[in-house]
């Protein structure tokens, strides 16, 4: 491991490949086992699924091992070993290796990939501030959400099969997050989706489970679609360098590429954005994908693969800096998207739905930070980092309620359901705590770490220069909107809380002394991401002038050369504006949740009767997925099955292949017409066949 | 006209032949078939004939005589095939007489 | 033309002619008359050859025996018109026909083109006389001169068979087995009795018809049968 180091050159660290390759292994390991070991046809092993055993608490996780046919194997606590290694390698490769070189990156050497005339593509792996940044949060919320899941699991007799997908799906994001070049971060960025589908529909018995498996799975491939042009429309564009690296796109950008050429391609990168990052309108697979297992949902729809959009934004700064009208519709369309978002929230009653919407609503604030360019690069990744934190912490919680409510509940009913909760800090309260550290950072509340993350994206709207050259007020508008859904935000969350955790418990006499606290492997994964959320403002907080992330993320953002970037630094007084509006937004909204559900419980009620309409609206989640299914998937499913299969595969295929064998059957009749059974006719053309010839041979001998 | 030459008895023979053919194939009566057999064969004497008498030889009517021979030996047999075919299916034409069909 | 090649002449026509004929004829007795005067004119031809032996074996064993057996079969046999078949040209008989004409034309041109090949005779070398005729039989010919005799031999007992009723009539159970299966398979009614092959009443007739028959005559429709 030479690390000779050039003035501003990538330094060399082979090592880098184990941060993917650990979790790859682990997934190889749990994922064979589970393939040939444990399959044998005809088991007769009954599903032991998530409730069969009751006496739960911290004893009950050491018996763990004798359930299901996965048996005595220990999946759960491999993965997280895999996982746990892999965060060392991050960590020491960060801490001893990228600080000392302040701003230079970390690669390894090039693995020869895709080599074809001219075209020379290599797998290399890049470890600089912002992948580095990512590759902690990656590995270190990853290994958190392994522990938690081996207590959350702990009874599923898939689980190896589980750890296996999840393993990969690390392995996949880390590929992404660490690739130098597009086609590389396209390999991680397929993966993370494949593996998001496996992990949404992994209870695929059950249909409507698989089915939003496969919603996830196509409607993030309508963005891979968007994304893939983007980077063929880069790739033709390149005049020297076909190798679409980072640092050859950057150099090239710069003077190479036309604007409408640049203007297109960072739109066509940004509808994959939106398809991985849940932006409008391509958000709708995100809700569904609630069908999977929460920790799933944590990791996955929180805190990393949802995040792949804003970091590939981030990535690709030096692109989308020369395209000021892709910059204002990435940033109007995440606006948009954290307003529409927020309100779908308000009137959701599973609480992983909340959460669910939630998330499409903080994305739609980091995509808005990135599309507000400059300071917004940093904003974005550092509103990303605490959003994983807190996000995380968040479902980790639900997680945990639901882990108690389906135990104490009877079979049939819906253990998600917040209506059936209450009262639950004092049944459950470490998941109380927990939960209510999340909750303020995810409101706003001063002083924890999403206050100073939403602080940052709102500054960096406001005051963006590429927002303002497009359209003057284009930035006071963006920053009006995020406000308002900052309050939103402030009202659900709060809303959640108060029914959750406070007032009387709701599940019923019978269910009510059966809800207990979780276990530790559950308990303390959320206290770690609670600390964390707390404490996360650290990373930057210009309230009090201490603003490390920026000094950390400037070389990258800035570039090598550093030239044409203008307005990084941030503005040289501290402007109060977005802070005090966003505090007002935190108090207005806890306010409002608090009057009408605390205050004067029987308003929600009246004021859901007095304004159906509206209210249906919400509920209905605006009908954007009936919109979608009437516009996209009708139409293509009947086109599908009247012109494609009955049209052309039965007529036109199964015609021509039948009718070649028809063709067959009737020349062969044809030609048997011949066989008359009449010996004279026979003779005629044994004759008729004589002549021919007599005449062809004497015509031959005499002429 | 050229003095008679052989290609003179050929062409005897050819259309001969020809007929003798055109009747086998043609006819639908068992009968006449055979009679234009009978034709052909001798349209095939009449060539061998004819070549004998240019060379001078005597082997093409020795062949001559063979084949009216075995042309006798036929005419027999087929009659035969005839009266027993007629005393079985009623009829003698050809027609009718396709149980070969496939 | 000298008359000696008109005699040639003469017969050559007539053989022709006469050929034309039996191919033609609709009824088979005139078929037979008229290869009576082939088989004469063709014994005229090989007289002006110079082959006597054979015009007079000509006249002996074709005209005298192998015509006369045929007249007697015929006569025998007393043919109604329906059963002596159409006579009529079908469609592919047309190209039976013309390519049989056109390959003859062909040999002919080739014929006449190929004089070189055949030196004019004058007369007849000598060749034909019965003595040398009957040198060749016995020495270079003997051995096809015994086989044929056997032929003759295996084509009498042939025939006797082929006409011979048996006893038990087994050979025609055996027919008429046969017959039924064929008629069950195509499904036709059909009943004669074989050991009266004198009756003639149309009501055996009529199921002997054979069906409409596809094939490459297709004038199926004006076949003398089916529904009668």
């Amino acid at each position: 491991m030479e690390t000779t180091a050039a003035a501003g050159a990538p330094v060399a660290l082979n090592a880098l490949w184990l941060i993917p390759a650990l979790p790859l292994a682990g997934a190889a390991v749990n994922g064979l086992r589970a393939l040939f070991v444990r399959w044998t046809p005809g088991s007769a092993d009954h599903a032991h699924d998530h409730g069969a055993s009751a006496g739960h608490g911290d004893q009950a996780h050491e018996h763990d091992h004798d359930h299901g046919p996965a048996g005595a194997w220990p999946a759960g606590w491999i993965a997280t070993a895999f996982m746990l290694a892999a965060f060392g390698v991050a960590m020491w490769a960060f801490v001893t290796q990228l600080l000392p070189l302040h701003g230079a990156g970390l690669t390894t050497d090039p693995m020869p990939w895709i080599v074809a005339g001219n075209v020379e593509i290599h797998a290399r792996l890049l470890l600089d501030p912002l992948s580095g940044l990512l590759a902690l949060v990656v590995t270190g919320v990853g290994t958190l959400i392994h522990l938690y899941s081996v207590g959350y699991m702990a009874h599923d007799e898939n689980r190896d099969r589980y750890f296996a997908y999840l393993n990969l799906f690390a392995a996949m994001m880390l590929i992404l997050i660490l690739g130098d070049s597009l086609p590389l971060l396209f390999v991680g960025w397929e993966g993370v989706g494949l593996c998001s589908y496996l992990l949404i529909g992994f209870w695929y018995t059950d249909e409507q489970k698989a089915i939003a498996g496969k919603k996830a799975f196509v409607v993030n491939r309508v963005g891979d679609l968007g994304f893939l042009l983007g980077m063929f429309l880069l790739f033709a564009a390149a005049p020297t360098q076909p190798s679409l690296t980072f640092s050859s796109l950057a150099d090239v950008a710069h003077g190479h590429f036309s604007p409408i050429l640049l203007t297109t391609a960072c739109l066509l990168l940004f509808v994959g954005a939106c398809g991985k990052s849940a932006q409008f309108p391509l958000y709708i697979w995100l809700p569904d994908a609630m069908a999977g297992p929460t920790p799933v949902s944590a990791l996955i729809h929180a805190a990393t693969m949802v995040t792949a959009g804003v970091y590939m934004i981030a990535r690709l700064h030096f692109l989308f800096e020369l395209a000021p009208i892709a910059c204002a519709v990435i940033a109007s369309v995440g606006a948009f998207t954290a307003l529409f978002a927020a309100t779908m929230g308000f009137v959701q009653n599973d609480v992983k739905k909340v959460l669910a919407y939630s998330t499409v609503s903080q994305l739609g604030f980091m995509v808005m930070a990135v599309g507000a360019a400059g300071t917004g690069y940093i904003a974005g990744v550092y509103h990303l980092t605490t959003h994983a934190f807190f996000k995380a912490l968040l479902f980790l919680g639900s997680g945990s309620l639901i882990h108690a409510m389906h135990h104490a509940l009877p079979a049939d009913a819906d253990p998600n359901d917040i209506r059936s909760m209450g009262g639950m800090r004092h049944k459950m309260p470490w998941t109380f705590r927990t939960f209510i550290v999340g909750w303020a950072a995810i409101a706003g509340f001063p002083f924890f770490s999403g206050f100073f993350s939403k602080d940052e994206v709102l500054a960096s709207t406001l005051h963006s220069e590429r927002l303002a050259s497009t359209f003057t007020y284009l930035p006071q508008i963006l920053f009006a909107a995020g406000v308002l859904a900052a309050a939103c935000t402030a009202f659900y969350m709060t809303r959640l809380l108060i029914l959750v955790f406070f007032g009387k418990p709701r599940m019923g006499a019978a269910a009510e002394p059966k809800v207990h606290e979780s276990g530790w492997q559950m308990v303390v994964p959320m206290v770690v991401l609670a600390v964390l959320s707390a404490l996360g403002g650290i990373l930057w907080a210009p309230l009090f002038g201490w603003a490390p992330l920026e000094h950390f993320l400037a070389p990258v953002i800035m570039g090598q050369s550093g030239a044409f970037l203008a307005g990084v630094h941030s503005a040289p007084h501290f402007d109060w504006t977005p802070t005090i509006l966003a505090t007002a937004a935190f108090v207005a909204g806890t306010w409002l949740a608090h009057y009408l559900y605390i205050a004067h419980p029987e308003m929600p009620t009246r004021l859901a009767a007095r304004r159906r309409g509206l209210y249906r609206m919400l509920w209905n989640k605006w009908f954007v997925d009936e919109a979608i299914e009437g516009i996209f998937v009708n139409p293509v499913r009947k086109i599908s099955e009247s012109v494609l299969w009955k049209g052309i595969d039965v007529g036109v295929i199964d015609g021509t292949v039948n009718g070649v064998g028809a063709l067959a059957a009737k020349a062969g009749a044809a030609v048997g017409r011949l066989q008359t059974g009449l010996t004279q006719n026979y003779a005629v053309g044994i004759t008729g066949g004589v002549a021919v010839l007599a005449v062809y041979v004497l015509a031959r001998l005499y002429s | 006209m050229s003095p008679v030459g052989t290609q003179h008895y050929l062409v005897v023979a050819g259309l001969m032949f020809a007929f003798g053919a055109l009747g086998v194939l043609w006819r639908r009566n068992a009968l006449g078939v055979l009679l234009s057999v009978e034709v052909m064969l001798n349209a095939g004497n009449v060539a061998l004939v004819a070549f004998a008498r240019e060379r001078g030889q005597v082997d093409g009517q020795a062949l001559a005589l063979f084949v009216m021979a075995v042309a006798a030996a036929e005419a027999a047999v087929g009659l035969a095939l005839v009266v027993s075919v007629f005393r079985t299916r009623r009829t003698v034409n050809l027609d009718e007489l396709g149980e070969l069909r496939g | 033309m000298s008359a000696h090649d008109l005699v040639f002449w003469i017969f050559a026509i007539l053989a022709v002619g006469a050929a034309f004929g039996v191919a033609v004829s609709p009824d088979p007795l005139r078929g037979a008359i008229l290869l009576l005067l082939c088989l004469f004119s063709v014994a005229g031809l090989f007289a002006w050859a110079g082959a006597h032996f054979l015009a007079a074996m000509q006249v002996l064993v074709y005209a005298g025996a192998i015509v006369v057996l045929f007249v007697f079969v015929i006569m025998l046999l007393n043919l109604t018109p329906r059963e002596l078949g159409r006579n009529d040209l079908g469609g592919a008989q047309w190209l039976g026909l013309g390519l049989v004409v056109v390959s003859m034309v062909g040999i002919s041109a080739v014929a006449f083109n190929a004089k070189a090949a055949f030196p004019t005779v004058g007369k007849a070398a000598g060749a034909g006389g019965t003595a040398e005729i009957g040198s060749a039989l016995l020495t270079t010919y003997a051995a096809p001169f015994e086989i044929v005799s056997l032929l003759l031999l295996a084509a009498m007992g042939g025939a006797v068979m082929l006409v011979k009723r048996d006893q038990a009539g087994a050979t025609i159970d055996a027919i008429m087995t046969i017959r039924a299966k064929i008629d069950a398979r195509t499904s036709r009614a059909f009943a004669p009795d074989p050991l009266q092959p004198d009756q003639h009443g149309p009501p055996a007739r009529q199921q002997a018809v054979a069906g409409p028959r596809s094939g490459v005559d297709d004038t199926d429709a004006r076949k003398p049968g089916g529904t009668v």
